[in-house]
């Protein structure tokens, strides 16, 4: 009878410890982007998000399902628990140090996470980085490091993924395109003006 | 029978009225205009009722109208808050799209360039 209870125990303990080796839980998926708004007053233009979970239901309430676009977003940020976007565009190169993006790097070399694509062009400058944490066979937590002398975007998505449906969304929104693809001419903005 | 009682008998005894009487009283009443109330008239008339209800029908009113304004506000700021909501979802999926299908472009670019080195 001891045995038994002792082999349960053992059983639980086991399982525990999986349990907690496990990939990221929704809550550890979300990193400490909030120093980077130190950032903003160095920059030219700023977007700063942050939705939690309460606010990202609230949004899906004011989505509209007949729109398609709406549509779209709405079913994404359905299994969604929070969206943190920090994008910075300056007037002159280097206004943001290596420090600021490794800070964000550090957070992202925890169990869990996994660098999925990392781009690096010698030619534009240009650094991209998607790192994603899965939970099965679902992704519970989306980053994306985009820095570029000019421009820096870190994105945490946190909640459960589709990255097809997200990448499927560009240039469905109402809101024009960005113009940030690599080979595209800069935009007339100041913000990303060619180098003299 | 005192002399009293008998007068008082004699002054209370019921006597038949006269021919026409009903007649008389009939036309009398219907040849008499009652003046109509006016509007303030009626509206003050209304109004002419115990000051405590006066009191307690106002602070319903007041009680009322506040909890309503209270709402209309609250409503006009949910609305507000869950607009901006929407507009931060719907920048934020779009940049996060973008920079996805950069990401997604420059893998494939580079794959087309150099496959054996990818």
């Amino acid at each position: 009878m001891a045995l038994a209870n002792c082999i349960k125990m053992i059983l639980l303990v086991t399982v525990l410890f999986i349990l907690g080796l496990n990939p990221l839980s929704a809550q550890e998926a979300r990193l400490k982007i909030s120093y980077l708004d130190k950032l903003a007053a160095k920059a030219d233009q700023t977007v700063d998000v942050n939705l939690d979970a309460s606010l990202l239901q609230l949004a899906a309430k004011f989505l509209s399902s007949s729109k398609p676009d709406e549509a779209k977003a709405k079913e994404l940020i359905g299994g969604l628990k929070g969206v943190y976007v920090r994008s910075f565009e300056f007037d002159s190169d280097d206004a943001y140090s290596s420090e600021d993006v490794n800070a964000i790097r550090t957070q992202l070399q925890t169990p869990g996470w996994v660098r999925m694509v990392g781009v690096r062009s010698k030619h534009n400058k240009e650094n991209i980085e998607v790192f994603t944490s899965t939970q099965g066979e679902k992704i519970n937590g989306l980053t994306i490091i985009s820095a570029e002398p000019r421009e820096l975007t870190v994105i945490n998505i946190v909640g459960t993924i589709d990255l097809d449906k997200l990448s499927r969304l560009e240039g469905q929104f109402g809101i024009p395109k960005m113009g940030l693809e690599p080979g595209e001419p800069p935009r007339k903005d100041k913000a990303t003006k060619p180098k003299e | 029978m005192n002399p009293l009682e008998e007068r008082l008998i004699e002054s209370l005894r019921r006597k038949d009225p006269s021919p026409g009487f009903e007649q008389k009283v009939l036309s009398r009443i219907a040849t008499q205009t009652v003046p109509r109330a006016g509007l303030w008239q009626r509206m003050l008339t209304g109004l002419t009722i115990p000051r405590y209800r006066l009191t307690t029908v106002g602070l319903t009113a007041a009680l009322l109208i506040s909890v309503g304004v209270a709402g209309y506000y609250q409503e006009q700021r949910k609305r507000a808050e869950g607009e901006a909501a929407k507009s931060q979802v719907m920048l934020a999926l779009q940049i996060a799209s973008n920079r996805l299908n950069q990401a997604q472009k420059a893998v494939l670019g580079r794959g087309n360039r150099s496959p054996s080195r990818d």
